[in-house]
């Protein structure tokens, strides 16, 4: 048995060393973080890319793509993709501000873009080589997070709403207050995330979802809290399976994942509650490290073409930007109408309030 | 280049300092890299002010560890203690008998310690997923209670502080197993039946000769499964629903949502600091006793 004896050992002895550093998982990756780089210098004059390369590094969303959309244009340009996954814009952000390098293409949400661009991690797009521009629909043209579309090609766009289980539900819901009714107890979901959770809130009581205000903020978290009593628990897009199995009635979630899951469940719905909810739209953006940027910049052009833009929609249920491609778009995507429009909000990055935020999040959890 | 190679072999020879050096060193260097530096690097970082983005800015404060002390992250850090404790503690009364029985199995051990480990095959992770589809309303538990008759509605099992204690002590027992089989194995059993010669009963022979012999292995069993503890965060998310933090989930917000890393490497020290605490006091008195008991 000594084989056993020495696994144990060592096994004891990695353990006693990991358990030393409660949290360390991040810290290896801040030794790079010390080098800081200045926002790009936006007046000087863009120069032309280089040949096209033979590789290209996507990080992104996973389940955020169709099949055919990366083995078409490896085939059509030669070029062999890689692709990897975060599930936050915050790791996306911290990875890339560590100093990680040999990524081509990111695709941040709209609130992460203006950080991306303070930080100078990200570098302008060259129109240039983009000549399928004019497929993006008028509503992604001049984005409040990326003003002149200088740094990015918007990728998908939704919104943050309610998915309910018409079948199960004597009631068909419109407004946040669904998670106040107690009838619903155990059976209600919201996302795992302090900005949807707190902007909720926030929009219910009629203020902005981006508000720093502490007595709007203190309110949202009142309300807030007395949901949680409601909810089986905080969970954002893996609810889908439970929406299915009706282990869920009502959750917070995305239209596009809602879509996904009826493709499973016809009887899902979806609402854009009366008091409003996040609109996002995340883009593709070009980190400056990246080593392939003329192939980061054809695929950006490449995605804008109306099959392949619907494509991608049609396998993630969210909406397109590329007005090119809405004829080609085959299931219901439920696109908010104009009046659904109005009440739909971007999210902005908080800057220093993201710590107030998040006290009131750890409040609200730990309450 | 062979009389080089000899003239080496025989200066470590005669230098034994120097041949215990040369071995150590690469490991050393490891820690000395891999730990010791960033651990510096996250005890500067928590006492510098907050980047707006992440990060740090010049300067020093103390402003982090003094927030820490506020009630509602004390109350999460109390929680955490309590949680990791009780874990620990279930651990230790699953584990001991099983490492008992695998250690006197005879020809069954060699297989009883491969299902052990057997779990490590698969991610933590993706074990905690297939722990979901059992738990969860319309899941494995809740369909065969309703279809045996025990129960009229599902139970609520998924998403409840049984579900985390439940995920926490699947994950670490084997942690605990495994130290204190490797104590029990090793155990001459020709004490044992000394003991018996001499008319201790069974009860006796184990409370005063197989348990103090075993406390090695017990001890270092719940260190490995009371630390970790401390610092899990995925199984409260995934099988209590996020719903309540966990000091891991704290830290792991400091350093994404919240972008507040000097706050997270302060309170990721201070609960280092607890530990060693803890664990030094802890040893402290197993050591008075053990002269004690000479």
């Amino acid at each position: 048995m000594r084989s056993v004896d020495e696994r144990i050992a060592r096994r004891e002895f990695v353990h006693r060393a990991t358990a030393m550093g409660v949290g360390l998982g991040t810290i290896g990756s801040l030794l790079t973080a010390c080098r800081r780089e200045g926002p790009e210098d936006e007046h000087e004059p863009l120069k032309p890319l280089g040949p096209m390369e033979k590789e290209l590094a996507i990080y992104s969303w996973s389940d955020y793509i169709a099949p055919t959309t990366i083995p078409n244009f490896e085939k059509e340009f030669g070029v062999s993709v890689t692709y990897d996954t975060y599930e936050s814009n915050e790791e996306m952000l911290a990875k890339l501000q560590s100093g990680a390098q040999g990524y081509d293409i990111i695709c941040p949400s709209g609130y992460a873009i203006p950080v991306l661009v303070a930080l100078g991690l990200v570098a302008r797009v060259n129109r240039a080589y983009i000549s399928d521009w004019g497929n993006i629909a008028p509503l992604f043209i001049n984005p409040v997070f990326d003003p002149d579309n200088a740094h990015t090609v918007p990728w998908q766009w939704g919104n943050t709403g309610i998915a309910y289980r018409k079948d199960k539900l004597p009631i068909t819901p419109d407004s946040w207050s669904i998670f106040h009714d107690a009838r619903f107890r155990g059976k209600m979901t919201q996302m795992d995330d302090g900005r949807d959770v707190i902007g909720s809130w926030l929009r219910y009581g009629g203020h902005s979802l981006n508000s720093i205000d502490p007595h709007d903020l203190a309110q949202a978290k009142a309300e807030a809290i007395t949901a949680k009593g409601n909810l089986k628990s905080y969970i954002s897009a893996p609810v889908k399976a439970q929406l299915i199995s009706g282990d869920v009635l009502v959750a917070q979630l995305y239209n596009g994942d809602t879509a996904q899951a009826r493709a499973e469940q016809p009887n899902l719905d979806y609402c854009i509650p009366k008091e409003g909810c996040t609109l996002w739209a995340d883009s593709l953006a070009i980190p400056r490290s990246a080593r392939h940027k003329r192939a980061a910049h054809e695929y950006m052009n490449y995605i804008l073409r109306p099959r392949v833009g619907a494509d991608i929609s049609n396998e993630t249920g969210f909406g397109t930007p590329n007005q090119a491609a809405l004829p080609l778009i085959s299931h219901p995507v439920p696109y908010p109408t104009k009046e659904e429009l109005a009440r739909l909000e971007y999210q902005r990055d908080l800057g220093k309030a993201t710590a107030e935020w998040d006290q009131v999040w750890t409040e609200i959890k730990s309450a | 280049m062979a009389g080089v190679r000899e003239r080496a072999l025989a200066w470590l020879y005669h230098r034994p300092t120097a041949k215990v050096w040369s071995l150590l060193s690469p490991g050393i260097l490891w820690l000395l890299l891999f730990f010791l530096v960033p651990l510096l690097i996250m005890f500067a970082y928590s006492l510098m002010p907050r980047g707006t983005y992440g990060g740090v800015e010049a300067g020093f404060t103390l402003e982090h560890y003094r927030r820490f002390f506020e009630k509602i992250y004390l109350a999460i850090l109390s929680r955490t203690f309590f949680v990791s404790l009780l874990c620990t503690t279930i651990c230790l009364l699953l584990g001991y008998p099983v490492a008992y029985v695998i250690a006197r199995s005879g020809k069954w051990k060699s297989l009883l310690m491969f299902l052990v480990v057997l779990p490590f095959w698969t991610s933590f992770l993706v074990r905690t997923f297939a722990m979901i589809f059992l738990m969860r309303d319309t899941g494995l538990i809740n369909s065969v209670l309703l279809k045996l008759g025990l129960i009229s509605h599902p139970i609520a099992i998924l998403y409840t502080p049984f579900a985390v204690m439940t995920g926490l002590v699947y994950g670490f027992l084997p942690f605990m197993i495994l130290p204190i089989y490797a104590s029990l194995e090793k155990l001459d059993l020709s004490l044992l039946e000394a003991a018996e010669v001499l008319g201790a009963r069974p009860v006796a022979r184990f409370w005063r000769v197989t348990l103090p012999l075993s406390l090695p292995g017990l001890v270092a069993g719940c260190l490995l499964v009371f630390i970790p503890a401390l610092g899990s965060f995925l199984t409260s998310d995934l099988l209590g629903g996020a719903k309540e933090m966990m000091i891991g989930n704290l830290v792991q917000n400091q350093f994404a949502s919240a972008r507040n890393w000097p706050f997270g490497s302060a309170a990721s020290f201070i609960v280092m600091a607890l530990v060693l605490l803890a664990v030094v006091t802890y040893l402290r008195v197993k050591d008075r006793a053990a002269d004690g008991g000479r």
